[in-house]
């Protein structure tokens, strides 16, 4: 059905067609109302059973009347027949469906009823089975119907089969068979990802010593601290990487009788600008619902539904945080590091693309074959240097290495610059996608610029002064700045690292939309100068906001401006947008501006 | 590891040219030319084809009214005459087939629901015997969803279900933490998603995976920048999007693996300028019966 070219007939052609289908449609539809009425009837005899045989011949989709044919054939085993008969009739059946995959290849409608027969016929032949899907694997190497089917029959032999590894060698071995015919057989490789595992994992049985050395050598995520906003009664929990989160964590708080009772509220991830970019962050923030002041909080998180971004993970363990206000000044907010917190600080563990299930190797082993990769790519790419899969391959490699070895600044700094490299030479070799490149480069560059933003150091209790409804980080920066200008980023990877700054200069770049602003509740002024801004978004929470330059963007409307700030939360606040097209419109007043956004300035 | 990164290098851009005439590029779309094609579609009673395609022809509503929704044409086709349609394809337990007198199965249970929410008629049928089936559906060990009582497995029938409930705010019916795990099974290498566990990763089980992981608030358990690299590879040089490397392109994949970004943030990541290109000519040159205009309509929709 798919690429079929649609060619206009002439009419004399149409006519004759249609000449001859006519006879064609009133038999098809006389066998069809033929075959539904005696199922109607419930009538389960021959007769109906090749009634069905002459329309699936035809139409192997019309599901229905498979189900009809199965239940003809429960009906004939059922009464007296012997195990050789049902044996027969399967059989017959097996070759029928045979027949009809001939001309249809891609029916699921197929395949399904011919597991249907080996999994109710008294002797599945299995081997014969896989012989059959060998072929057809033959006639096309790439049709999923027969591969899912070849992994149902192996699951199947491996059940009577006790050698079990020897299956999964024997199917790995087909895999290199059929990538040796075609290099680029997806469906192969794809299989090969699935039995590596496997393999390993059987050729691990005997071998329990290198576990231990695994789980030890996995990187942890750590809680950089928490504290509680009372002002706002919020807790606020931030991570030293990217986690994604599904409520698994408990907020509670003792009473008198020292039971812990829990406190209802909801988390959100100070992040992103999509509703997936939304699940992950480096901050969570728990709003709790009622509005009492706490002495002390007790969060627990538990293990479910945590998982670091971009990455498969285990919990270690539950872990209890304790976010005490000291007696004497309720408005002093600690920010306590890990080794003040509970017990077991680190609260997970996370396996990096290199999974422990695929080799079992140390930290160190790994490091030191991802150096090796990268060369060999490295080797590779000098000899194609026009391939843009060795390029794409080398930025997973480089990304995987700076992930999961523990490298200091300037090891950093030359991966992402390495990094920043490679996308400028994919943007020309691959002009498709050249915004996911720009956006991997954005990644990189600021991913640099942020490293060791957001510090603690293990020996020494870092202050958050929180005074006059604001939080000073530290009595050095008394108004946190973050500047990344004239850098084509294209997007802001991880926002919630912001969420301290309050002075914040993007100028000149390709940003497209503000929404990532959202949360950053501390932002006094922002500047947006000459970005590709069609839209204010993400803004109209943000409290203490002041200033805001969207100055030559690419803003159409004076909706466009307006829609950013209904439901304005702030006070007064300068607005400068000059060197957009929709200043020229004077149709700004005729909108309906809400009372809060009397307080916004519109400056030129 | 190293021939993992060969394969990567060896799926170069071996992209098979479509056999698109030489025709002039459109520049618009023809949207009296569709509305008046999904109207003739239930009049074609002279190509065999039409009686051979039966058992679509519920899916086939939805997809020609979904199109002419977008085409602001809802009323192109008689709404008591859908509803009445639609109605009639139901059974005793709640589930619809695919045609009046076809067997009850999910896929059409599903597409009975969407179209009676287009058309705003869900009071016209027994809304919780619709729940019952499709709860019915899940096994509760695994987490997955057979599409009838034969017992087929597979994503499809999970998003399905998942989209069914969460339209008639019953999600509450199902297991949906093992629904999601099972669907999570079916994770693979390139962050995709197959039919079942061990599948290979194919656009429109992906579009199944990520949209059910949407409704039910766990997109966080998608690699988005890794499947999002996936899907955007998924363009070919002539604009249009195939559904699995080395494949051709075609109408449908424009929205498969176009939802796909869209729910994962990263539609900027395929060009848009192209693929509106290709679909534009495709007007003129491919067919697929009659999901061209849906597919058409909801990819340029994105895209826009």
């Amino acid at each position: 059905m798919h690429g079929r070219k649609r060619v206009k007939p002439t009419a004399e052609v149409e006519k004759l067609r249609k000449e001859k289908e006519a006879s064609k449609i009133k038999e098809y539809n006389g066998i069809v109302a033929a075959c539904l009425e005696k199922k109607n009837k419930c009538e389960f005899d021959n007769e109906a059973f090749i009634l069905t045989t002459k329309i699936l011949s035809q139409n192997p989709d019309f599901y229905t009347i498979w189900n009809f044919r199965r239940s003809i054939l429960l009906n004939e085993i059922s009464e007296d027949c012997s195990e050789e008969e049902k044996q027969q009739k399967f059989s017959s059946e097996l070759l029928f469906l045979q027949e009809v995959f001939r001309h249809n290849p891609k029916s699921y409608w197929i395949f399904n009823h011919r597991q249907w027969c080996l999994d109710t016929m008294p002797n599945p032949d299995w081997k014969s089975e896989l012989d059959l899907v060998s072929k057809m694997l033959d006639m096309d190497a790439r049709n999923f119907h027969g591969w899912n089917y070849r992994r149902y029959v192996i699951s199947k032999l491996s059940c009577i089969d006790s050698n079990a590894l020897n299956l999964s060698k024997t199917e790995f071995d087909f895999t290199t068979a059929k990538i040796n015919q075609n290099f680029s057989n997806y469906s192969a490789w794809h299989q090969r990802s699935k039995l590596l595992p496997k393999l390993v994992e059987d050729e691990q049985l005997g071998d329990q010593g290198k576990k231990p050395l695994i789980d030890q050598e996995i990187r942890h995520i750590s809680i950089l601290g928490a504290y509680y906003d009372s002002q706002n009664y919020q807790i606020i929990l931030a991570f030293d990487d990217e986690i994604g989160m599904l409520t698994p964590f408990q907020v509670a708080y003792k009473n008198d009788t020292s039971q812990l009772n829990i406190v209802e509220g909801h988390w959100r991830s100070v992040s992103g600008s999509s509703d997936v970019d939304r699940m992950h962050g480096f901050v969570w923030i728990f709003t709790l619902n009622i509005e009492s002041s706490f002495n002390e909080l007790f969060v627990t998180v538990k293990p479910e539904w945590i998982v670091p971004s971009n990455s498969e993970v285990k919990l270690v363990s539950n872990i209890q945080m304790h976010c005490q206000l000291p007696e004497q000044n309720k408005d002093t907010l600690i920010l306590m590091p890990p080794q003040t917190v509970a017990e077991n600080t680190t609260i997970l563990s996370t396996a990096s693309r290199f999974r422990e299930d695929i080799l079992p190797m140390t930290m160190q082993e790994r490091i030191n074959l991802l150096k090796r990769e990268i060369a060999t790519v490295k080797e590779l790419q000098e000899i194609e240097p026009e391939s843009k899969w060795c390029l794409q391959t080398l930025l997973i490699l480089l990304r995987e290495l700076k992930y999961i070895s523990e490298l200091n600044t300037e090891e950093s700094k030359n991966i992402d610059e390495e990094v920043i490299t490679i996308c400028d030479q994919l943007i020309n070799i691959d002009k498709i996608r050249t915004k996911r490149f720009e956006d991997l480069r954005s990644r990189a560059i600021f991913e640099t610029a942020t490293n060791n933003l957001i510090q603690v150091s293990p020996n020494a209790q870092q202050e958050i002064i929180f005074r006059d409804n604001r939080l000073f980080m530290s009595e050095k920066s008394q108004l946190p700045t973050f500047t990344l200008t004239n850098r084509n980023l294209t997007i802001i990877p991880t926002p919630s690292i912001l969420l301290h700054i309050r002075i914040l200069d993007l100028s000149y770049n390709k940003l497209t939309s503000t929404i990532f602003l959202s949360n950053l509740i501390h932002l006094q002024e922002a500047d947006f100068r000459d970005n590709c801004i069609s839209s204010i978004n993400g803004v109209n929470n943000l409290r203490f906001l002041r200033v805001l330059n969207v100055q030559s963007n690419l803003i159409e409307s004076w909706e466009a401006v307006r829609n950013g700030f209904v439901k304005w939360q702030g006070g007064e606040c300068k607005v400068y947008v000059s060197g957009n097209s929709f200043i020229n419109e004077s149709d700004g007043k005729k909108l309906k501006w809400e009372k809060e956004m009397d307080k916004i300035e519109f400056c030129y | 590891m190293i021939n993992f990164y060969h394969a990567l290098a060896g799926f170069s851009g071996v992209s098979f040219m479509a056999s698109t005439e030489k025709t002039e590029r459109p520049s618009e779309l023809f949207i009296d030319l569709h509305v008046k094609y999904i109207q003739s579609l239930d009049t074609k009673k002279d190509d065999l084809e039409y009686w051979l395609t039966e058992h679509l022809r519920l899916s086939g509503v939805y997809w020609g009214l979904t199109a002419l929704d977008l085409m602001n044409n809802v009323d192109a086709l008689n709404k008591e005459e859908v509803v009445k349609y639609v109605v009639s394809c139901q059974h005793d337990n709640g589930g619809f087939g695919g045609h009046i007198g076809h067997d009850p199965h999910l896929l059409y249970t599903h597409y009975a629901v969407l179209i009676l929410q287009i058309e705003d008629s869900l009071d016209a049928v027994n809304v919780e015997k619709i729940v019952e089936y499709v709860a019915s559906r899940q096994d509760r060990q695994t987490g997955a969803f057979t599409g009838d009582e034969w017992g087929e497995i597979d994503t499809r029938f999970s998003y399905s279900a998942i989209s069914c409930l969460s339209l008639l705010k019953r999600l509450d019916a199902i297991d949906v933490k093992k629904a999601t795990e099972f669907i999570m099974l079916c994770k693979n290498f390139d962050g995709g998603f197959g039919s079942t566990p061990g599948a290979e990763s194919h656009a429109a089980q992906i579009f199944c995976c990520v949209g059910a992981l949407a409704i039910v608030n766990s997109l966080h358990l998608v690699d988005a920048d890794l499947l999002g690299w996936w899907l955007c590879e998924r363009q070919l040089k002539n604009g249009g999007l195939n559904g699995r490397p080395e494949k051709l392109e075609d109408v449908c994949y424009s929205w498969w693996v176009l939802s796909a970004l869209s729910i994962l943030g990263r539609v900027h990541w395929i060009n848009k300028e192209k693929l509106t290109d290709f679909i534009l000519t495709a007007q003129v040159s491919f067919t697929h019966l009659f999901m061209i205009g849906n597919f058409h309509l909801k990819a340029l929709l994105l895209t826009a």
